[in-house]
């Protein structure tokens, strides 16, 4: 993972998640998700950076 | 199916004519093209214009039925120029450069095929396969070396090291065809290819299409469009594009849990074209022509030669209809091979030639099956999860021009080769034009004819030899070229900036000075080495008469 940034507050941005998953609504959560995960990868532009994260992010889903 | 047989009645029926062969005469040919398909036609057109004696053998009696393979690409159109057989199907079809994309009512895509002022052809000519097919065999009915033997069907092949023996049967009775080379070009059950106990490998999706073509009057230019989960057709994508004669194909995907035999009734078929319409705003007044279902098969033969056996078409491999490499790949691999053909048959060439076929055309296959896989993915998402990226993809795709990329049909392109026993590796640096193993590029340029000037087109000067395609202003290097072709079959095109007053008939001159930009052609002597095909075997930006004389013979696996 890269070093913090100054201003990145995780647990701000964690509830602004919990927010938009909201206000998605009721059956639209999945959709919101998969846009917001290839908006975030065409961010970071590093594929084998994408290709770690969705590894980490299959971890341990019981 | 064939619902309005109406509409293509002016398509005549062939009588059988009786062969020599039941007759107690043996008949020993040069090359036998077994289906009289677009591609096995294209085939045998192109090996009659080398002068080539060709019998083609067709269970039918006429062309097929339907609008079946209707996107006839640029590339194709190019091969049907260089054998004299484009007029026609361009003159008949509907060319387009682009198309749109909806998705729940906004348009998430325009596209647009590469297309510019230099090109000769448009990217895409939307044509039923019964024209193409009908205008290649009046043209091949025009040619004295072309037999097309129809109500002919083929029940048993038998190889030799000398020449491959075909059963034929026919109304009158069976008889036997002797054949020094045999193109395979019989279709997606080929009966060639299970003759000889070859298997397609790969794999086949579960996601089907329906094809419904309807005849109805609208205004709506020629593009193609997709709807993708539209009110009409929930949960389906559906595609639509015009075709001559106010035929309207009209393709939807099946979901899961419809059954085909049910969605294919007719009544079936027209609630879902109803519903279309009425969702696109056009009258629900039409005629139903033709109906068919659609699997997508990513599958090929490991090789396209067997001996003397070549593969080619659907016989050879099974693309995904999504981005129109169907039709297209197999025009390309007739193209490919006629040529290759012709020099074996006729000396100028070695047998290896025929493996380069196999080998490029393999990898051609694989190339188109890796680009429509992709788009049947999209298309018909197999699973959850590509359906859920999908519909991500479609609405980023709304607001946001990056996302658009997914979404975007991938339509056929010209095939470069990444390696070819026939052709050379790049040794020098260039800025620009194509690789070896691309495709020429074309542009407008001036012929000259005697004391006249006349437009034409860069691929114009491709014709059924090898060419050479060089910047002139280097004698030595135009005197060399010159010498090999008073001795060889090599066409020598010099290209000139400006008229030149000794103007040869090779000479022809870049008026729009695009020699530079698009062949990177920018000192006296460079050039390229261009099969007949239209593949760029070697380029050189410094000429050396030996080099040349070696690649030229590589080209054309001479010495082997």
């Amino acid at each position: 993972m890269s070093p913090p940034s100054q201003n990145f507050d995780l647990e701000r941005i964690w509830e602004k998640l919990a927010n938009a998953i909201d206000a998605a609504g009721s059956g639209k959560e999945v959709l919101f998700l998969s846009k917001f995960a290839i908006l975030a990868s065409k961010e970071l532009n590093d594929g084998q950076q994408v290709e770690r994260l969705v590894d980490i992010a299959l971890e341990d889903l019981t | 199916m064939a619902i309005g047989r109406s509409m293509y009645d002016d398509f005549p029926s062939y009588p059988f004519r009786r062969p020599p062969g039941l007759d107690g005469r043996p008949e020993q040919r040069p090359v036998v093209v077994v289906g009289a398909g677009p591609v096995g036609l294209t085939a045998a057109i192109g090996l009659a214009r080398y002068g080539i004696p060709v019998v083609v053998l067709e269970p039918r009696d006429s062309v097929s039925f339907g609008s079946r393979a209707a996107c006839i690409s640029r590339r194709s159109l190019e091969i049907w120029n260089r054998f004299g057989a484009v007029q026609r199907p361009l003159a008949k079809g509907l060319p387009w450069t682009g198309g749109r994309s909806f998705w729940h009512g906004h348009q998430v895509l325009d596209f647009q095929m590469p297309h510019d002022e230099d090109q000769k052809y448009p990217p895409m000519v939307n044509l039923q396969q019964c024209f193409a097919e009908q205008y290649l065999v009046d043209a091949l009915n025009e040619c004295p070396e072309a037999d097309i033997r129809w109500h002919s069907r083929l029940t048993a092949v038998k190889s030799t090291n000398d020449c491959v023996i075909l059963s034929v049967e026919t109304p009158d009775g069976v008889y036997d065809l002797e054949a020094d080379w045999v193109v395979a070009a019989d279709g997606a059950r080929s009966f060639v290819r299970e003759a000889v106990g070859l298997k397609l490998e790969g794999n086949s999706y579960e996601g089907r299409y329906l094809i419904a073509d309807i005849k109805f009057s609208s205004e709506y230019p020629t593009e193609r469009r997709a709807w993708f989960d539209p009110p009409s057709n929930p949960g389906s994508t559906v595609l639509m594009h015009r075709q001559p004669d106010d035929v309207w194909r009209i393709d939807y995907q099946l979901r899961d849990d419809e059954d085909s035999a049910i969605e294919l009734q007719e009544e079936r078929v027209r609630a879902r074209v109803d519903a279309h319409l009425k969702m696109i705003g056009e009258a629900p007044d039409y005629e139903l022509i033709w109906i068919s279902l659609y699997k997508a098969h990513c599958l090929t033969l490991p090789h396209y030669r067997h001996g003397r056996i070549l593969f080619a078409g659907d016989a050879a491999h099974l693309v995904p209809i999504f981005g129109v490499r169907g039709l297209n790949s197999g025009i390309d691999d007739a193209g490919n091979l006629v040529w290759k053909l012709a020099a074996v048959i006729q000396g100028w060439g070695g047998d290896g030639l025929l493996d380069s076929y196999s080998h490029e055309r393999v990898f051609a296959a694989r190339e188109n099956i890796e680009q429509a896989r992709k788009s049947t993915l999209f298309m018909t998402p197999p699973s959850r999860g590509f359906e859920l990226m999908r519909q991500a993809a479609l609405s980023l795709a709304v607001s946001n021009a990056f996302a658009r990329a997914l979404v975007n049909p991938r339509q056929t392109t010209a095939i470069t080769f990444a390696t070819s026993p026939i052709q050379t590796t790049e040794d020098e640096s260039w800025e620009s034009g194509p690789v070896v193993g691309a495709t020429l590029p074309t542009f407008p340029i001036k012929m000259r004819r005697g004391h006249q000037l006349y437009d034409g087109h860069l691929i114009d000067l491709v014709g059924l030899d090898p060419t050479v395609v060089v910047a002139g202003g280097d004698e030595a290097v135009e005197m060399h070229l010159c010498k090999v072709a008073s001795r060889d079959r090599l066409n020598v095109v010099i290209l000139e900036q400006n008229d030149r007053a000794d103007a040869r008939p090779t000479v022809v001159v870049d008026h729009r000075h695009r020699a530079r930009d698009l062949l990177g052609l920018d000192r006296p002597g460079a050039g390229y080495l261009i099969r007949p095909d239209g593949h760029v075997a070697a380029r050189w930006r410094r000429f050396d008469p030996t080099r040349f004389d070696a690649i030229f013979a590589l080209s054309l696996a001479r010495g082997d």
